[in-house]
């Protein structure tokens, strides 16, 4: 047995060695210094590794599987285009017949969307316009449907059979008021929908001013809301939740809206996300509330029990300050 | 679980086929049921709780999308592992990504964040802990997919080499290669610090 040979079984786990190697290499152990010097640096490569695994915590669960949920709900909930038409046309089990419909239905769908962009656009009443976009732009306005996602699922060469799935957009440009609920309900979606955090933050941005500036009601208020709600607490950029936090303000001292902030101030592991949730908690907007007992336990836990001692500080003065 | 509670809970087969004909909340339990090691899986692979989401996103999309022609012929849990891994091989790390949100380590840097950074100074066991941590994570992204995968579900995990071999659909032969090979380039990495340790 040599030297290379018991340093190959070290890498190993020792207990599905089998018992004959394993005797060999206990020997060989007990009388080579060298060997044994290597088995404790491969016992310490295993504990610094194991010190160095990141942690898989309750809420990074939660929030995966939300991510997921919410997709799939999303996909069921909006069938694409393509599946509808074809479903409609009473195609859709007859996988021969889906690669020549959707190039039918693209080529027809392109022309009449391109003939649209041509046209003026029509308005909606109340200042509400909504056109296929950008006529200057040929490539938009000859073809208006983008390809987007586009992934092959399954190619069989030999039969040419293929199955693929896409996202087909149709550009749209809307000219309107912030107020108008239906301009509210598209920035809603865009900030818990939309892939590129630069758009989401953007949403947040126009809806925080929005918010800030009037305030929205009804409907549409709830939906803006529970937008913010869902963008502070499961949006990945920190920049779109710290927007989510400031829009969500003037919803104060609604109930789901302080839930979520409490949230923020117990769970953000972000520093500057926590002070932002002290400040958003201002006791004052919570007087006579039946939220306000609840921001002050949250406040007081916070006081004694946050890891860092400027977030604690701030917790007592905002408790302090409060007092007659 | 005790004998009234696991009656009443749906079997895996039950919850499949359900889940095949569309039904989002069958699926759902089937997720709960099995996710945690998915996203362990995936974090110890990438060190990146937001890489770790993504590939759990992606593995569940693809599970709900491949459901329909999953047949029994093995077990639901030995498939939906396999996917997983296949992903994580396949998997590209987000750009402009850092690993943790934690504010000490990237709030500085952070142009959206208008507010002051306040940290508190850190104790020097926490910046060698860091920086063992920093090293380690270079370490096992020098390895090859293969074996960070294999090395990272021994190491973390505590799999045995036939469940890995299960998992990435290989022979435990290939999985005993990758280990020993990683082994020996982690070693080789982190050299210095093993036997500063040692001394």
């Amino acid at each position: 047995m040599t030297h290379d040979d018991v340093k190959r079984w070290l890498a190993l786990p020792v207990e599905e060695l089998d018992e004959t190697t394993r005797e060999r290499m206990e020997d060989h152990l007990a009388l080579c210094a060298e060997c044994r010097n290597e088995a404790a640096i491969l016992q310490r490569l295993h504990d610094e590794v194991l010190r160095a695994a990141p942690a898989v915590t309750d809420e990074d669960l939660i929030v995966a599987r939300h991510m997921v949920f919410r997709e799939l709900r999303r996909r069921s909930d909006s069938p694409s285009w393509t599946k509808r038409m074809l479903e409609f046309l009473g195609l859709g089990p007859s996988r021969a017949w889906r690669p020549v419909l959707i190039a039918g239905i693209l080529a027809a769908a392109s022309f009449a969307a391109g003939s649209y962009a041509f046209r003026t656009a029509p308005g909606m009443g109340n200042g509400f316009h909504l056109a296929a976009y950008d006529p200057s732009s040929a490539d938009r306005a000859s073809g208006a449907i983008q390809i987007l996602n586009f992934r092959i699922l399954n190619q069989d060469e030999s039969s040419g059979e293929i199955e693929f799935e896409f996202e087909a957009v149709q550009p749209s440009h809307v000219t309107g008021n912030i107020n108008d609920p239906r301009i509210q309900a598209i920035m809603a979606r865009a900030l818990v929908s939309s892939q590129n955090p630069g758009v989401r933050l953007r949403a947040a941005n126009v809806i925080s001013g929005q918010t800030t500036g009037g305030g929205v009601s009804g409907r549409s208020g709830d939906l803006v809301k529970e937008s913010l709600i869902a963008a502070l607490l499961y949006d990945q950029n920190r920049g779109v939740r710290m927007q989510a936090l400031k829009a969500l303000e003037p919803f104060l001292p609604d109930s789901a809206a302080t839930a979520a902030i409490i949230q923020v101030l117990k769970r953000e592991e972000n520093v500057a996300m926590r002070i932002a949730a002290i400040n958003s908690l201002d006791l004052t907007k919570f007087d006579r509330t039946p939220a306000r007992e609840q921001v002050r336990h949250a406040l007081r836990d916070q006081s004694m029990s946050d890891a860092n001692s400027y977030i604690r500080i701030r917790a007592t003065a905002a408790l302090q300050e409060d007092r007659p | 679980m005790d004998p009234i509670e696991r009656s009443m809970t749906p079997a895996d087969s039950d919850l499949i086929v359900k889940a095949k004909t569309g039904d989002l909340e069958a699926f759902e339990q089937l997720v709960r049921r099995y996710d945690r090691r998915v996203l362990t899986i995936a974090a110890s692979y990438v060190q990146s709780s937001d890489d770790a989401k993504d590939i759990y996103q992606e593995v569940f999309l693809r599970v709900y999308r491949a459901l329909p022609k999953f047949e029994s012929r093995s077990e639901f849990t030995t498939w939906l592992y396999r996917i997983a891994t296949n992903v994580c091989l396949t998997h590209r790390t987000r750009s402009r990504r850092h690993r943790h949100l934690s504010f000490d380590e990237d709030g500085g840097e952070d142009a959206e964040n208008p507010h002051p950074v306040v940290a508190e100074p850190a104790t020097d066991p926490d910046v060698e802990r860091r920086e063992i941590g920093r090293r380690v994570e270079g370490a096992l992204t020098a390895l090859s997919p293969k074996q960070r995968l294999v090395f990272t579900m021994r190491h973390y995990e505590g799999y045995k080499l036939r469940e890995i071999a299960e998992m990435m659909n290989v022979a435990e032969g290939s999985v005993k290669k990758h280990l020993f090979e990683a082994t020996a380039r982690m070693r080789a990495q982190l050299g210095d610090l093993l036997d500063e340790e040692a001394s």
